[in-house]
């Protein structure tokens, strides 16, 4: 029976195969699709014949039988119809993973950038449409039926695990962006969402195979609707409760990775989730505030003030007397930048409202934090409508007139704007890279040089090129991310490119003179603090270094730490570092990394 | 002593709001042959799935005796139900494996010349059959059902087809249950015929007692009402009364010309009777 089976799978993939091996031809000889190699039409359409391949595998359980007026015979031999199914299925379990096997090995080696679809969501769809198929295959004897009712499943299978997942972000009150929801599609095996997706599809999928197990006990040569009744009898209630079961699997699970910690410059743990309470440590006490807070990213930092944004609002918080204030909430319709801008007494923000393809009423808000008063600067320009996230990397006075500087980040000419308080708006030239705002000096970045430029007379002019050094990324703040207080002269910045290799800008001399080849991370602090994170992962170790004046200094070696473990994380703040092994969390304190007690 | 093979106990079978079994009891014993008669819908080929596992009851069981394994049970239904793309010497393969078959007889296929690299689905119906049959042979069977499948094929076919069954019988004693149209050429083979109706069994008897309770009056007169008959069949000249169950009381107390009748005859009074009781 097993030999049939796997001769019956034989004959298909060597069509399968040789189907798959002649389309592009056929495609390319036709000039359907010209100008493209082989493999690069190959690929997306072998991808795509996958997904024909699991259904059919799916779908032919029983047709091939029928087809051949066999099914009597088969159900006549001398085996249960546990048997049986194992017989049927094993065979096409191989050859579906068979094909697996060579798509990952095709994706990994030169596929990659030529797949139609990305690893994760192919492998979720071609694995569902196989189990999906395999267990509707009984339901009916028409084989194209089959494979509409099918199809149909899949779609109604993905529309309710995303249902589900709708329904754990919506309850949870977690921000769309924060879950990187589009990862499942665009391709993170390692995001905490895809996981748990993956996790819930396959508690969604049970329901299909646990309801055609059970009524295949019963299957015989009667009319299928006799059959369907049987499965559809079990397959409801199993499909509510598995239904039911991976949404609350959800639930818990996209809690997970999800709580986050920051450890302030005068070095208090805060403990954070989406819209819950904060759980401050200070080393000897928990305090708690209560709020509907959210987890602290990109924040400014100013003596015992931590301000940041979340969900449409600014807040302050007092890192002595914990008290926390909403200094300004954004109307339902409106969101304001992650990153945000503060001098004197002044924060400034970005507000604008979303609409289908573009931002619309885009304001530079101005607030006064003792008087909360407000002062709006319209920027009506097309290039910040179309920025996906407008970055303020800088912001000073010429003649007693304030301006700042917006880098309109991911747009495709990567634009300088120049924005005056009395709203004028100035196009002042392109930076590939983040710019910096650093002694009055601009700094942009071509293609292959850095340039410097100063501003004179209302324009920038060059006044010095870095060369040859055009992939280091010099930064400044959390993520590179500019969070100025406020323009503090510098005496040197840090840089890092792929290799990878770090260096100084010394901004006295304006050039690069010290060069490491390292293997870890850099973390920038404005104004000035950079750390950097060794993880050598042969001998599971982390050191955790500091650089000054172009010199490393060792600050602490955490011996069986490896970050880069999923289980695993670093983070390095102003104030010190958290390292999360799993559950336990440590906190480690500037300058000495002394842990802190909580 | 008789040994009971299998034994189906209120087994229920339905297609749709159709009771296809309603509730059905049968013995069967080692060795015995038995026919099963009836209209068409009766039940007799889906009992005959049920046995072979082929249709599963949706109440009641099916128990088979412990010395008998499924692989000893052979059945040739109406259908001819085989994996048609595979030629016949890959159909012997598949079915030897199967089965656990050590030894198979090539007479029937070489009688008929047929050529084991033909596929199953260019066989004609007679020929087709002849190879189900010496498939299911190869099993030397324990229990052999034969669903409606004499009357398709030719005389000789025919012939030869039952000649291979009888050979069985003699050699290997199995328990046959067969279900047919037409009792002619196997009027001798059954020890036991059950005729079927909706689903249930109207008839269970012997057939040596069989004949001897079921006689045919032939009269120009009505005959009194008091005269057990399941059948009456009128033309413009004599009406025929099949009594059933007849005895030699009946005899005495109702004197007539009382008539020994075939197996043939014997089947269609009793289906005849459903059809008119249906009509009234």
């Amino acid at each position: 029976m097993l030999k049939k089976e796997f001769n019956d799978i034989l004959k298909l993939a060597l069509f399968f195969i040789i189907g798959i091996l002649l389309l592009p031809v056929f495609l390319m000889s036709t000039r359907i699709i010209a100008n493209q190699s082989y493999f690069s039409v190959f690929f997306p359409a072998f991808q795509f014949g996958l997904f024909f391949w699991a259904l059919l595998m799916g779908a032919s359980l029983f047709s091939i039988d029928r087809g051949q007026r066999g099914i009597e015979y088969l159900l006549s031999l001398p085996y249960s119809r546990l048997k049986l199914l194992v017989l049927k299925i094993l065979p096409r379990l191989i050859s579906v993973l068979a094909f697996y096997i060579v798509f990952v090995i095709l994706y990994r080696s030169v596929g990659e950038n030529l797949a139609a679809i990305s690893s994760v969501s192919f492998s979720a769809i071609y694995i569902s449409l196989f189990l999906i198929a395999i267990s509707l295959s009984a339901i009916s004897d028409n084989f194209v039926v089959l494979s509409v009712v099918s199809l149909f499943s899949l779609c109604v299978f993905f529309g309710l695990l995303f249902l589900g997942s709708w329904f754990v972000v919506l309850t949870k009150k977690i921000p769309y962006y924060s879950l990187n929801i589009n990862d499942f599609f665009s391709g993170g095996w390692d995001s905490d969402l895809t996981g748990f997706t993956l996790l819930a599809a396959l508690i969604l999928l049970s329901s299909f195979l646990m309801s055609f197990i059970l009524s295949f006990k019963k299957f015989d040569v009667r009319p299928a609707k006799i059959f369907n009744r049987r499965f559809f009898k079990l397959f409801t209630p199993i499909f509510i409760f598995c239904f039911i079961f991976s949404v609350l699997f959800s639930y818990q699970g996209i809690d997970i990775g999800y709580k986050s910690y920051y450890l302030t410059q005068n070095h208090k743990l805060i403990e954070s989730t989406y819209y819950s309470d904060f759980k401050i440590h200070d080393g000897e006490k928990t305090h708690k505030i209560k709020g509907e807070f959210g987890p602290i990213w990109f924040p400014l930092e100013e003596d015992e003030y931590l301000y940041y944004t979340f969900d449409r609002k600014i807040f302050k918080l007092n890192t002595l007397n914990y008290a926390c204030d909403v200094l300004y909430e954004a109307p339902p319709e409106k969101e304001i930048s992650y990153q945000f801008w503060k001098y004197d007494q002044t924060i400034t923000f970005i507000e604008r409202k979303k609409a289908k393809k573009h931002f619309t009423d885009i304001q530079l808000v101005l607030m006064d934090i003792p008087s909360r008063k407000l002062t709006r600067i319209p920027i009506d320009h097309a290039l910040l409508k179309k920025s996906h996230q407008p970055v303020i990397f800088g912001t000073d006075k010429i003649e007693g007139k304030r301006f700042w500087l917006i880098w309109t980040e991911r747009n495709e000419d990567n634009q300088i704007l120049k924005l005056w308080e009395d709203g004028g708006i100035e196009n002042i030239g392109k930076s590939q890279r983040s710019p910096l705002y650093i002694n009055n000096m601009l700094i942009t970045y071509t293609e292959k040089e850095m340039i410097f430029s100063k501003e004179k007379a209302g324009s920038y002019e060059t006044f010095h090129k870095i060369t040859n050094r055009e992939r280091f990324h010099f930064g400044l703040g959390y993520f590179s991310l500019p969070s100025n207080l406020n323009n503090i002269p510098l005496k040197e910045i840090y840089g890092w490119k792929k290799g990878p290799e770090y260096a100084r800008l010394n901004l006295a001399t304006l050039e690069i003179d010290e060069i490491h080849v390292l293997k870890g991370h850099l973390y920038c602090f404005y104004p000035g603090d950079y750390y950097f994170t060794e993880i050598d992962k042969d001998n599971v170790t982390t050191k955790i270094y500091e650089f000054k004046e172009g010199k490393l200094k060792l600050l602490k070696s955490f011996p069986d730490l490896d970050p880069t473990r999923a289980e695993n994380r670093l983070s390095l703040f102003k104030g010190g570092i958290i390292v999360e092994r799993g559950k336990r969390i440590k906190a480690y304190v500037f300058p000495e990394l002394i842990e802190l007690k909580f | 002593m008789s040994q009971k093979f299998v034994e189906v106990k209120n087994v229920c079978v339905n297609i749709g709001r159709k009771k296809i079994l309603d509730n059905i009891n049968l013995e069967l014993q080692k060795g015995e042959a038995v026919l099963i008669a009836g209209r068409n819908g009766a039940g007799k080929s889906t009992l005959l799935k049920s046995i072979a596992n082929i249709i599963l009851p949706d109440k009641g069981s099916i128990k088979l005796s412990k010395d008998i394994s499924r692989s000893k049970i052979g059945i040739i239904s109406d259908h001819l139900s085989l994996f048609e793309n595979f030629t016949l010497k890959q159909g012997i393969r598949f079915h030897t494996a199967a089965f656990h078959i050590e030894d198979f007889d090539y007479t029937l296929i070489n009688e008929l010349k047929m050529s084991l690299n033909q596929k199953i689905k260019h066989l004609s119906a007679g020929e087709r059959t002849l190879y189900h049959l010496s498939l299911i042979l190869a099993q030397k069977p324990e229990i052999l059902l034969i669903d409606e499948i004499i009357h398709v094929i030719d005389p000789y076919l025919r012939e030869q087809f039952l000649e291979a069954v009888i050979d069985l019988m003699d050699r290997c004693h199995p328990t046959v249950v067969m279900v047919n149209h037409t009792f002619s050429e196997i009027e001798k083979i059954p020890d036991r015929v059950l005729v079927m109706e909706k689903g249930q069994f109207i008839l269970d008897e012997k057939r040596e007692t069989l004949g001897e309770k079921l006689k045919k009056v032939t009269s120009e007169d009505e005959i009194p009402e008091e005269v057990p008959c399941v059948f009456k069949r009128e033309s413009s000249y004599f009406k025929e009364y099949y009594v059933y169950p007849f005895n030699e009381e009946l005899k005495i107390k109702f004197p007539n010309d009382y008539k020994s009748i075939n197996l043939n005859e014997i089947v269609k009074a009793f289906v005849g009777g459903q059809y008119v009781e249906e009509r009234i």
